[in-house]
């Protein structure tokens, strides 16, 4: 649980991402904001991130998961906010910290996995190997939020 | 050398030959450091030859405490106390996701 102390230290020193507790005294919860990589429909949008630490944590992932319905995203539930992403759950270990975590799911914007889609509509558009359909209804939903 | 000469020549003609210096006092510093490949434990991130994040608040009182450093086949070294509490969720090294083996553990 005290690792967490120290990873709150060494993110207070670093300026070039969003990655904050909740409350100080609290390290439970944290909240992450991401920026939408450039040549990708994210661009432009702004994405938060809700963290919650488990007991066991570093020997568990932390729990990340998008505001619900603010991510259209093939390994997002559109609904929940639920992300897939493989170190989230099977794969991975406790060399990983947050910021670590949090800039994984930054790249996963900029590279959809087809293979474990949470996103049943946008799955089967890039399975087509429809890109630009694809991202047209990404941009769809993004506008349709504003 | 050159310079050396010369003083040899210098002192040959004076009978009580003089120190051009003399030390008073020297103090020598010495630097060092753990002679591992792994500095911090992965897990917890504390180094590895002091006691782990758990046992770093109970270290100031035991004076001889058993928080020691392991090593695996694949020479990653972790705190015995974080590496064993790591493989009940998977037996793999948490560096390069092999099977995690104990090769040796101590200080």
């Amino acid at each position: 649980m005290s690792r967490l102390i120290k990873e709150y230290k060494t993110i207070n020193a670093q300026d070039d991402i969003l990655l904050f507790p909740e409350t100080a005294d609290n390290l439970n919860n944290w909240t992450a904001m991401i920026t939408g990589p450039p040549n990708t429909p994210y661009e432009g949008h702004d994405f938060k991130l809700y963290i919650s630490i488990p007991d066991a944590y570093p020997n568990s992932p932390p729990m990340v998961k998008f505001h619900r319905e603010a991510m259209p995203h093939v390994n997002v539930n559109y609904e929940t906010g639920e992300i897939c992403l493989d170190i989230l759950k099977g794969e991975w270990s406790p060399v990983y910290n947050l910021l670590y975590t949090v800039q994984s799911i930054e790249r996963l914007l900029s590279e959809p996995n087809a293979d474990s889609p949470l996103n049943l509509e946008l799955g089967i558009l890039m399975r087509e190997g429809d890109k630009t359909a694809y991202d047209s209804l990404v941009r769809y939903y993004l506008q349709r939020q504003k | 050398m050159s310079n050396v000469d010369e003083m040899e020549v210098d002192q040959e003609g004076s009978v009580e030959t003089k120190k051009r210096f003399q030390i008073k006092k020297w103090t020598a510093v010495a630097f060092w450091s753990w002679d591992i490949a792994v500095d911090n434990c992965a897990i917890c991130r504390n180094h590895i030859m002091e006691p782990c994040i758990e046992c770093q608040p109970k270290a100031m009182s035991d004076t001889d405490n058993e928080c020691v450093a392991a090593w695996g086949v694949c020479n990653h070294a972790f705190h015995l106390h974080c590496i064993n509490k790591w493989i009940k969720t998977r037996d793999a090294c948490p560096l390069d996701n092999q099977k995690w083996q104990l090769a040796r553990c101590g200080r």
